[in-house]
């Protein structure tokens, strides 16, 4: 590196300033907000902006708002100058439009406000947060059954409505009127104000210090420094294309129970990444998303992946990618009147897995030992949610927005450790799981469960994280309804380098249960000893009302695994076993391991272990099977061939796909997953979906399960490989 | 054994002993015969209590008496120690086993959600296993939210798991987590009772007893570390009480509490968590005792050491108390002086990160391999190595000239990592360094203060450890804060603020009243008065007298639906129905002023959610810094002149060197200077006047 001609120290510590600055306006906005959804489950997110709508610096509380501050300030510059109107101190935008304004979905609302020095217009501060409710036909601002967006609540294209620093009076009896919980959602807004108010000043005070010119070259060196470290990163993964499918689920409305095919296809070039998603036509249910979502979750995909050490999240790091979501009309894409109020969380979660799938592919392939050590299982991506209106024990009502199932997801098994119980989704960092006794002293329910899911974690050397499983019956008010939905039940997350896919979530409804009776005997309702009708009911839900005695169990999925289940140490699956992590079937199917009572039964787990490998390639194996060089890549590929890792067996010609080479197993995924006792929703209708597992046919190592539908042929392998540039 | 405080036995014991168990050092520091005496010894991890008789014997040498006679002498020995803190920060406790309300034994690997804010997945790992799964036994027993039994505990239940527990899986002491035990602790305590049947002598820690609030996680995971921590805690609590009763201790015996207060032998033995965090309180404490001998009311303090910078604050004379800390991934219901830590010590070590931008910290080079300039192989440049190479720091007179700095390679070191890459002199990499770790510093006082919604020009900023003074007034000027006092006995202020504590004890109970009903305020009287009963009552048991126990209440605040509380005082006596909705207008002023004018939520009733009774015991303290008199300068102030480089200015001068024995009362320097110390070196930038005030504290002004 060649000297610098500024002030590296000041630089830094302006750096540190401005991220100081976006940390406390997350704190006024954390104090400040009484919402559970921003204090405990830490739904929302807080950035600087200069003039030409640039990040200076970005708290990292949920990741895809990189995304709706991005498009929401660029709709407001766009706007301002379409309008010629005069900026001034105190102005301030809702925004929370999928559509126009790049938000998430219309219940994460945004307020953003202009930033001045001295009377000098200097940017903008954005907050945004995961509001009670929006109105409309969903609570909380998730409609499943809407079938057109001007169903799904209050829609705010940049709408000013702050004025000197305060909501307009008028629009303040707009929203109240147009909301279930008037005083909770103005409370929100007036709280995301306070958030902004607090950048301004902490933003005059930094400049105070640092004076104008300095400040605006210090931003400037700063998103440089970022932009130059991350091409530094991404010089040293192999150019070419890069490819991977997933499917979005629907089964709402009145059927029929849909799979809508999205792909995405990783341009990598030099030190640039061109992202391009594709998807089939939009449809009219909530899934639809936007390029707030895509983008939004695309970058989340790639920051877990590629955000590491020493790289601040500032707008140097957009510069070497893009992202593009093609013609306008699918579900990557929509336009009105596509409904869009699961954006974030359907197509938009799929698309944050494609993103880090594609990533993954390629740099597994990278010679940067460090890169290969990014590559990690799929975290979920994906939970049972619920939203419920209704009367509570305390002469009120409750409006009920548990974050509970989402933020107790599994996360997706890393090269240096198993998966994270509980990690959440992928965007949902800091998040927090609620207290049991927060639910009940606030709402009519009784909790009978909060456990983890044994075997929920993906197979694995390395196992994915774990999930939650609750159950709470209604035990008070008169009853509870709102919209149920949930994003992963049939296509779970997949591994990577033969690691097996997670469970998926679930949840159901148990009607008229003896959970009334049980404690009118004065005996505890179990899991064991819950009794009722079970219902099985859509994933996605327009409405379910709960009686009082009914109960709702959710289940949230895990995360996916990492490398060959027969690499994982024996004794790490026994702790396992006796811990109840995995039960003993689930331990001797994919693991091969067998325990005699609490020990490791050594010559049994051997023996299954070497009748798994044959069964695998219906042969006995001609190689031993290896862990492979870098953990969680088992697949290597030179000018010519496409190998094992663990045996060097070739399997392909460069050019073509590893799965030619590979021997096969592909089972219905339910089938395959009630062998293994995991959770996934079965299809009733066509297509199915199934695991591919495919194995080395010289060591049968587990080189890759994936999970696809039965329509699809093959799915696709990286191509068009050059060397990596080297700068 | 009566622990009361002041009782002498005859002989008219007169001594007080404050001892801080650090990191590296026991410190001592004794009040006696009209002046104050200081011992240290390294920390001795095998078994702590050896350290802290050497550090006592050492202090005793400086009164020429023997370590037994001056234990005779003492009135009151206080003892803070990190054996609480170290078991487990090092995972190392007790095998404990939890019997846990049936369908929820997985609440500590959920742990409220474990992920970071931080965005890298390779930092995404679970919580540590306090205990093991097989160790958590669920029980069937049920009771709701206002406190009601839903179902009965079965009692032979309790029996039965808590000896599956203890013989089949091992464990050697328990936890007993029910589901709203703090509205209703009836269950928690007939379980304890069932196990205490079978045995008698095993540790059990029910949950309500060590934090009566909601939010099981919270409440469940103080209970299990209370429990984790108690067998190292009981080891060491009993083998210092048996050296120093044998060695002649016959005065009173307190263990100080991250709390900022002292409690008795047979309490720290039955909440040994309390113990957790007792050296940074023990130096706000001092601070606090300081400042109100100075008449200040508000004070940001730091304190320096060779791995980190603590920082915390005082306003009214109040020091801060977290609530709910949060033990590094432990989310805990413990109260204790709010003080933060960074990576800031003269060992951090400077580096160049991946965008090419130099850094400090938070890595620290430790005592091995050490900064460069100790010649132990360190090849990597320390702030040490920075101050030595500016000037600030007398190679030959390092740790009182026991260790002899090697100059040249403190600039080797600076010079190969930062020198060539950024075309710097050695200087200027060594003032790089300086500023950033001061940058680093000031970012954590401003955390304390701005973060809490305090202006730190409002406040002075004491500084003390050895090694705080050189950067204080750099660190006070990034801040505007216009006074810097520096105490005398600047490196063993933490063993000295022990001296000034009193006994104390605190207990939140939630309560949760709708101060929109305030019919409710007779149930909250009844269980303020039962709180306030049963805590004097403790007091009294240690030993005080009813006219020495204060006791100060206080409630959590909320909008109904906020899940952050803030704190109000109560009144001393028992609350009306009228009360109501004058504590709602208080809480409203409050509200806005901690959060801003038209912050307060509309139309929203508010909950008293907590109610805490805190209760002091006063003993008679030490006198501690008798005010001085202004004295005449004995002596030319300037002992010699240093060349240094100024950080700020970035240019080299000849300083002069204050020698401090001759720097009296009422003397006055103007900077740039140093003062060198018996423990410490003070820097006095140009612009900024130093003088030594009555109590002989180096007081700097802008």
């Amino acid at each position: 590196m060649s000297t610098a001609d500024y002030d590296v120290i000041a630089a830094e510590v302006h750096r540190k300033a401005l991220q100081n600055l976006t940390d406390e306006m997350a704190i006024t906005l954390v104090r400040t907000s009484g919402s559970p959804i921003v204090t405990e489950s830490k739904d929302f997110s807080t950035c600087l902006l200069d003039t030409a709508g640039e990040h200076l610096g970005f708290s990292s509380y949920v990741l895809f708002h990189v995304g709706s501050s991005l498009i929401g300030t660029k709709a407001i510059i766009d706007l301002v100058a379409a309008q010629g109107g005069e900026l001034k101190p105190g102005d301030g935008w809702v925004v929370n439009d999928p559509h126009t304004a790049g938000a998430m979905h219309q219940g994460d609302v945004s307020i953003i406000m202009p930033t001045f020095y001295e009377g000098e217009h200097l940017g903008w501060s954005f907050a945004n947060m995961h509001v009670l409710d929006v109105g409309g036909v969903g609570i909380s601002g998730y409609a499943p059954g809407a079938h057109d967006v001007y169903q799904e609540g209050l829609r705010f294209p940049p709408i000013k409505i702050i004025r000197d620093g305060r909501i307009d009076p008028e629009w303040e009896t707009y929203i109240a009127a147009n909301v279930r919980a008037p005083g909770a959602v103005l409370n929100d807004i007036r709280s995301m104000v306070a958030s902004n108010r607090t950048g301004e000043r902490k933003l005059k005070q930094i400049i105070d210090e640092f004076g104008l010119e300095h400040h605006k070259r210090y931003c400037e060196i700063n998103k440089d420094l970022s932009e130059q470290v991350l091409r530094e990163r991404i010089a040293k993964i192999p150019d070419g294309v890069y490819e991977a499918v997933d499917w979005n689920e629907f089964d709402g409305h009145d059927g029929p129970d849909r799979l809508l095919e999205l792909r995405v296809r990783l341009e990598v070039d030099g030190t640039d990444l061109r992202y391009t998603y594709s998807g089939v036509p939009q449809i009219d249910a909530f899934v639809n998303s936007t390029e707030g979502p895509m983008f939004g979750q695309a970058m989340t995909g790639l920051m877990t992946v590629l955000v590491y050490g020493d790289l601040p999240v500032n707008g140097g790091l957009w510069r070497p990618i893009s992202v593009d979501i093609g013609e306008p009309g699918t579900i990557v894409n929509s336009i009105p009147p596509a409904p869009v109020s699961n954006a974030h969380s359907e197509v938009g979660m799929r698309a944050c897995k494609l993103s880090k799938d594609v990533l993954c592919q390629a740099l597994a392939l990278s010679d940067d030992p460090l890169l290969r050590s990014r590559i990690a299982g799929q975290h979920q991506d994906g939970f049972p949610g619920n939203a419920l209106f209704g009367t509570n024990q305390h002469g009120g009502v409750s409006v009920i927005f548990y974050p509970d199932n989402a933020i107790g997801s599994g996360g997706g098994a890393q090269t240096i450790n198993d998966g994270q119980d509980a990690y959440g989704l992928t965007c949902t960092t800091g998040g927090g799981i609620p207290d049991i006794e927060n639910h009940e002293g606030a709402d009519p329910v009784l909790f009978l469960w909060r456990r983890l899911v044994a075997n929920s974690g993906g197979p694995g050397q390395m196992r994915g994280g774990q999930s939650l499983d609750q159950a709470y019956a209604i035990t008070d008010g008169s009853g509870m309804s709102g919209p149920c939905f949930n994003a992963c039940a049939q296509v779970p997350p997949h591994g990577v380098g033969g690691g097996y896919p997670g469970s998926a979530g679930s949840f159901h409804p148990v009607r008229e249960s003896n959970v009334p009776a049980l404690l009118a005997a004065r005996t505890l309702p179990t899991m064991e000893r819950l009794d009722g009708r079970e219902e099985r009911v859509r994933s996605k839900l327009t409405h379910i009302n709960l009686a009082v005695g009914d109960v709702f169990v959710a289940t949230a999925g895990g995360g996916a695994g990492l490398g060959d289940p027969l690499l994982r140490p024996p004794a790490l699956v026994v702790r396992d076993v006796i811990d109840g992590y995995v039960t003993a079937r689930h331990a001797e199917h994919v693991y091969g391991v067998v325990l005699a009572g609490s020990e490791l039964d050594a010559a049994a787990t051997d023996a299954t272990r070497a009748r798994i490998r044959r069964e695998r390639i219906g042969a006995e194996p001609g190689r031993a099977l290896r862990a492979p060089a870098s953990i969680g890549v088992s697949l290597v590929r030179d000018a010519e061939w496409w190998s094992c890792a663990s045996c060097a067996e070739q399997l392909a010609p460069a050019s073509g796909n590893w799965r030619e080479g590979a021997v096969l197993r592909e089972l219905p995924i339910a089938e395959r997953y009630e062998q293994l006792e995991m959770i996934v929703r079965d299809r009733l209708e066509e297509p199915r979906v199934t695991t591919r597992e495919h194995f080395c046919p010289g060591c049968a190592a587990s080189l890759g399960v994936d999970v696809a539908t039965s329509e699809l042929e093959t799915l696709p392998a990286a191509s068009a490989l050059r060397e990596a540039v080297v700068v | 054994m009566s622990n009361s405080v002041g009782n002498g036995n005859g002989t008219a014991p007169s001594a007080f002993i404050g001892v801080d168990v650090g990191g590296t050092h026991t410190d001592v520091s004794v009040v006696y015969d009209g002046r104050v005496e200081r011992g240290k010894a390294l920390t001795t991890y095998d078994d702590f209590s050896r350290g802290v008789l050497e550090a006592v014997g050492v202090a005793a040498g400086n009164y020429e008496l023997g370590m037994e006679e001056l234990l005779r002498r003492t009135q009151l020995f206080i003892n803070g120690t990190t054996v609480v803190t170290n078991t487990i920060t090092t995972l190392r406790g007790s095998r404990v086993g939890v019997l846990i309300t049936s369908g929820f034994r997985d609440a500590f690997r959920l742990a409220g959600g474990p992920r970071t804010t931080e965005i890298d997945d390779h930092l995404q790992v679970n919580v540590p296993d306090l205990v093991q799964r097989r160790a958590i036994a669920e029980i069937d027993e049920r009771v709701n939210w206002a406190g009601e039994v839903l179902v009965p505990l079965d009692v032979e239940q309790v029996k039965a798991q808590a000896r599956y527990l203890v013989e089949e899986v091992g464990v050697d002491a328990l936890a007993v987590c029910f589901l709203w035990s703090h509205a209703n602790e009836a269950h928690e305590l007939a379980a304890e009772a069932a196990i205490k049947e079978v045995y008698p002598d095993l540790f059990v820690t029910p949950s309500h007893r060590v934090f009566p609030v909601e939010g099981e996680t919270r409440r469940w995971t103080t209970a299990i570390l209370n429990s984790f921590v108690q067998d190292r805690a009981e080891v060491y609590l009993t083998s210092l009480n048996e050296r120093l009763r044998s060695a002649g201790l016959g005065g009173g015996l307190a263990f100080f509490q991250g709390l900022g207060g002292g409690i008795s032998l047979e309490k720290a033995r039955q909440y040994p968590l309390g113990l957790l965090g007792s050296g940074p309180a023990g130096g706000a404490l001092g601070a606090n005792e300081l400042a109100k001998r100075m008449g200040k009311r508000r004070v940001l303090l730091g304190d320096m050491g060779g791995t980190s910078f603590d920082t915390g604050i005082i306003s009214d004379n109040e020091i801060h108390i977290d609530k709910n800390l949060q033990l590094g991934p432990f989310m805990t219901g413990v109260n204790i002086v709010d003080v933060i830590s960074v990576g800031a010590g003269g060992g951090s070590i400077g580096w160049v990160s991946e965008r090419g931008v130099p850094q400090v910290g938070p890595q620290s080079a430790g005592s091995t391999p050490g900064p460069a300039a100790l010649g132990r192989g360190g090849e990597q440049p320390t702030v040490t190595d920075a101050m030595v190479t500016l000037g600030f720091i007398d190679p030959d007179n390092y740790l009182g000239g026991r260790v002899q700095l090697r100059p040249e390679l403190a600039r080797a070191a600076l010079d190969g990592t930062f020198g060539e890459r950024f075309g710097w002199s050695t200087e200027q990499a060594a003032a790089a360094i300086h500023d950033l770790v001061v940058v680093n510093m000031a970012n954590a006082v401003r955390e304390v203060s701005v973060g809490k919604g305090h202006d730190p020009r409002d406040f002075l900023f004491l500084a003390y450890g050895g090694t705080l003074p050189l950067f204080a007034s750099q660190i006070a000027e990034r801040l505007s804060i216009d006074t810097i006092v520096i105490p005398q006995n600047s490196s063993v202020f933490c063993a000295l603020g022990l001296l000034s504590s009193d006994y104390v004890t605190r207990n939140d109970q939630g309560v949760n009243w709708d101060l929109s009903k305030p019919d409710g305020v007779e149930r909250v009287n009844a269980i303020a008065a039962r709180m306030v009963e049963e805590a004097i009552a403790q007091m009294e048991s240690e030993g005080f007298a009813r006219d020495q126990i204060d006791v100060q209440r206080s409630a959590d605040l909320r909008f109904q639906g906020q899940a952050y509380e803030l704190t109000l005082p109560m009144p001393a006596r028992p609350l009306t129905a009228d009360d109501a909705s004058a504590i709602f207008d208080d809480f409203l002023a409050h509200y806005e002023r901690t959060y801003g004018e038209g912050t307060a939520w509309k139309g929203v009733p508010a909950s008293l959610i907590n109610y805490s009774v805190t209760v002091t015991g006063r003993g008679e303290r030490p006198q501690l810094g008798a005010v001085a008199a202004a004295g005449e300068a004995a002596g030319e102030l300037v002992r010699e002149t240093r060349e240094v480089f100024l950080p700020a200015e970035r240019r080299r001068e000849r300083i002069p060197v204050i020698d401090d024995a001759r720097f009296v009362v009422g003397a006055r320097v103007e900077g740039p200077a140093i003062i060198d110390a018996v423990d410490t070196t003070i820097y006095v930038p140009p612009g900024t006047t130093a003088v030594r005030d009555e109590h002989m504290n180096y007081v700097l002004t802008r």
